[in-house]
């Protein structure tokens, strides 16, 4: 019967290595790199083999995760623009039941929101901002300087002198005027703020008289 | 164990100084996070952000600030489930928008109210703002009869005092800020502090100090050419 089993057994090899090319040609490219796959962990060492079985056992339970991809948001998004978007995402998730327990954002969200829309950073944009530091670029200012200009927009020279360290040496009475033009001029006031630029205006008119 | 070696990278610091001095800082974090196997349907970014923010919105982390909301996911690891629990647990690189200006730094905020230890500030989301009478406009004092700070401005003629009134506008330079552990303590330090548990006052976790004593600080009102 030994012979027999033999026989038969390499009757099927062969046909299926007779078979094998008509196949590949049937099925495609697919099955090809999957036996070439097959081949390359074959020729592996015996425990690389065994934990890529361990892994295999651990994908099962390992959440899709391999890699997922971050939720990048560009770089210039305001905490404005954040706290924006996250309102209206919550809004349209609203009736889910899993916003429950989610009082504490919600709150400092809000208030947060709330501060934020107060300030003229309200009426910025990627834009302007970017157009404002390129106009800064010229002022030898550091950055958290022009980050509180950009913040508060400051009217006065009284304003400029608080956020810039030093100013009265590092700038003369005519660059801090050139400053507040270039704060004025680039960043926008917001449409309530528009009597208070016009008395502005006025204001470095008065000055520039007697100049 | 099979899964250890895949935290053989050394772990990253709990948070790292925020890079850019700013109102509202972007610092970043690294922590686990545990899912409920009920949230599984979801996906599994959304779950982890309202985890996330379930854990750290409107609460001030020691020495980096008040948490504000998620920014955004930066890295997740592996989650895995363990023996005993069928929650999955992922590390999670994020970052997370902070309220923590620098020193030095002009805020603007409201008036919460006025007390012999101070003018309390608000910015609606922060309230632990104190602004110490060294540091007001001078000369000031304190007015009993209505509880409220007033700087005796002094113009050619005669003083002239500007009341400084809850719900006011008021700018001011953050001068110094405190953190305070408030975590909860063993039991073997609560017995060596039970003397100084006559004082039952909740102290806040996070405080700044102000100070309005330079030219255009204060009400804005104060320096309006209006």
């Amino acid at each position: 019967s030994a012979p027999g089993e033999g026989h038969r057994g390499q009757t099927a090899r062969g046909a299926r290595r007779r078979a094998g090319p008509d196949r590949r040609r049937r099925s495609g490219s697919r099955r090809a790199a999957r036996r070439s796959r097959r081949a390359a962990r074959r020729a592996e060492p015996a425990t690389q083999r065994a934990t890529r079985r361990a892994e295999r056992r651990w994908r099962g339970v390992r959440l899709l995760s391999w890699r997922l991809e971050a939720t990048r948001r560009g770089r210039h998004g305001s905490v404005f623009q954040l706290l924006t978007d996250l309102k209206e995402q919550r809004k349209e998730s609203g009736k889910n039941k899993h916003s429950s327990g989610q009082q504490n954002l919600n709150t400092i969200t809000y208030e947060t929101l709330k501060y934020i829309s107060k300030t003229p950073c309200r009426h910025q944009s990627p834009e302007i901002v970017r157009e404002f530091l390129t106009a800064m670029k010229s002022h030898k200012l550091t950055k958290a300087e022009k980050l509180q200009l950009l913040n508060h927009r400051p009217m006065t020279a009284v304003e400029i002198q608080l956020m810039v360290e030093e100013s009265e040496e590092r700038l003369t009475e005519e660059q801090i005027e050139a400053l507040l033009h270039t704060v004025t001029s680039i960043l926008p006031a917001g449409p309530e703020a528009e009597p208070k630029k016009n008395t502005n205006d006025d204001m470095t008119m008065d000055e520039e008289n007697p100049a | 164990m099979g899964y250890s070696r895949h935290y053989h990278e050394a772990p990253l610091p709990a948070w790292e100084p925020p890079a850019q001095a700013a109102m509202f800082v972007l610092v970043e974090m690294v922590d686990t996070v545990r899912i409920p196997p009920w949230q599984f349907e979801r996906k599994l970014n959304d779950s982890i952000a309202e985890e996330l923010n379930k854990k750290l919105a409107n609460k001030v982390v020691y020495n980096v600030g008040l948490c504000i909301c998620l920014f955004d996911i930066t890295k997740l690891e592996d989650a895995y489930v363990f023996p005993g629990d069928g929650a999955s647990h992922t590390k999670v690189h994020f970052r997370y928008v902070v309220f923590h200006p620098f020193l030095d730094e002009i805020l603007i905020g409201k008036i919460k109210g006025c007390s012999p230890e101070g003018v309390h500030v608000s910015l609606g989301f922060f309230d632990d703002i104190l602004i110490p009478p060294e540091s007001l406009q001078q000369p000031a004092k304190f007015d009993d009869t209505e509880q409220v700070w007033v700087w005796e401005y002094e113009t050619e003629e005669g003083a002239h005092d500007l009341y400084m009134d809850t719900g006011e506008e008021i700018r001011f330079r953050v001068v110094d800020e405190s953190f305070v552990d408030t975590s909860p303590t063993g039991p073997s330090s609560a017995e060596a502090t039970s003397s100084s548990e006559e004082l039952p006052k909740k102290e806040a976790p996070y405080t700044l100090v102000g100070s309005i004593s330079e030219p255009g600080l204060g009400l804005l009102s104060w320096w309006t050419s209006s």
